[in-house]
């Protein structure tokens, strides 16, 4: 009986972590696939918005949330999207509060950056405290060019 | 008098616990190889992705070199993105195909994956190398000389 325990004990931790792994990497891939969709949004030309112009040659940082968003809302369950004011790096790991993640879009030289960080929310909600999973990922793009 | 079957449990323990172990750690490194690869692999495409949004003139540099400019892009692109990368060195990129509107390029990248900066070295004494590959057409339309 006692060693049954001991089994059955064990087998539940060994699961529950290579559950979490898998959970957590499938998170984190995302997270860098939704970077990459939104950076290459952000490096192109900015449309017309309401009352300003179209211009080719300044990226369209603000475009660069929503695909992103789209991604990630699939696997970030309970977890809060934050969008930082376009042209702006995100906080500090340490500043980002649990269950957020801050998706930010700023020009580094000519290259256009996107950041995804944050601590998502976890299943099992508890466990965060033990688990102190985070993502960071940045992504960039060289600006897109128009000729004259 | 030793009673019959003592120490069995602990002779079970030995044998399977390095086993666990070891299952354990390349459960963790394969899990932060795959990551490796997805990072590779997302700075290969987008350095891509910005080789074609690059001018299609052959000479646009100035030194009638084709695809300088592009590639250029591409590998400010793909060199940027893996410095992000905790994980990961660049070692080696390059990109070649047809650089006119309308062409295909592709794109290599490789990286060292760094086991050396996390505790799997105590298990993988290397940091191996990977690479990445991937394909992008300039449009047709736009890029092209007036």
């Amino acid at each position: 009986m006692v060693e049954f325990a001991l089994v059955v004990g064990a087998f539940l931790l060994v699961t529950f972590a290579a559950v979490s792994a898998a959970f957590h990497s499938i998170q984190r891939a995302m997270a860098e696939t939704a970077a990459a969709a939104g950076v290459q949004m952000a490096a192109r030309g900015s449309p017309a918005t309401g009352g300003s112009k179209a211009d080719p040659n300044t990226p369209y940082l603000a475009g660069g949330f929503a695909p992103t968003q789209k991604l990630l809302q699939s696997v970030m369950f309970g977890t809060a999207i934050d969008q930082v004011p376009p042209g702006q790096q995100c906080g500090a790991m340490n500043q980002i509060s649990d269950s957020h993640i801050q998706v930010c879009n700023y020009q580094d030289g000519n290259l256009v950056a996107e950041t995804v960080r944050g601590h998502p929310s976890f299943p099992i909600p508890w466990i965060t405290q033990y688990l102190p999973w985070s993502i960071d990922v940045t992504v960039e793009m060289h600006q897109v060019s128009f000729q004259a | 008098m030793r009673r019959p079957g003592s120490g069995q449990a602990l002779v079970e323990t030995a044998v399977t616990m390095p086993v666990l172990v070891a299952l354990f750690f390349g459960f963790v490194a394969a899990g932060v190889a795959a990551q490796g690869y997805v990072d590779l692999n997302t700075a290969v495409y987008l350095a891509a992705a910005s080789n074609v949004t690059a001018p299609a003139d052959l000479a646009m540099d100035g030194s009638g070199q084709a695809g300088m400019m592009a590639n250029q892009y591409a590998y400010d692109t793909f060199d940027r993105t893996v410095a992000h990368d905790s994980l990961l060195v660049g070692k080696g990129r390059s990109c070649s195909g047809d650089y006119t509107a309308g062409g295909q390029i592709t794109c290599q990248g490789s990286a060292v994956l760094q086991f050396s900066r996390t505790p799997l070295s105590i298990v993988i004494p290397f940091d191996p190398t990977i690479s990445a590959q991937a394909s992008a057409v300039r449009s047709p339309y736009r890029s092209v000389l007036p």
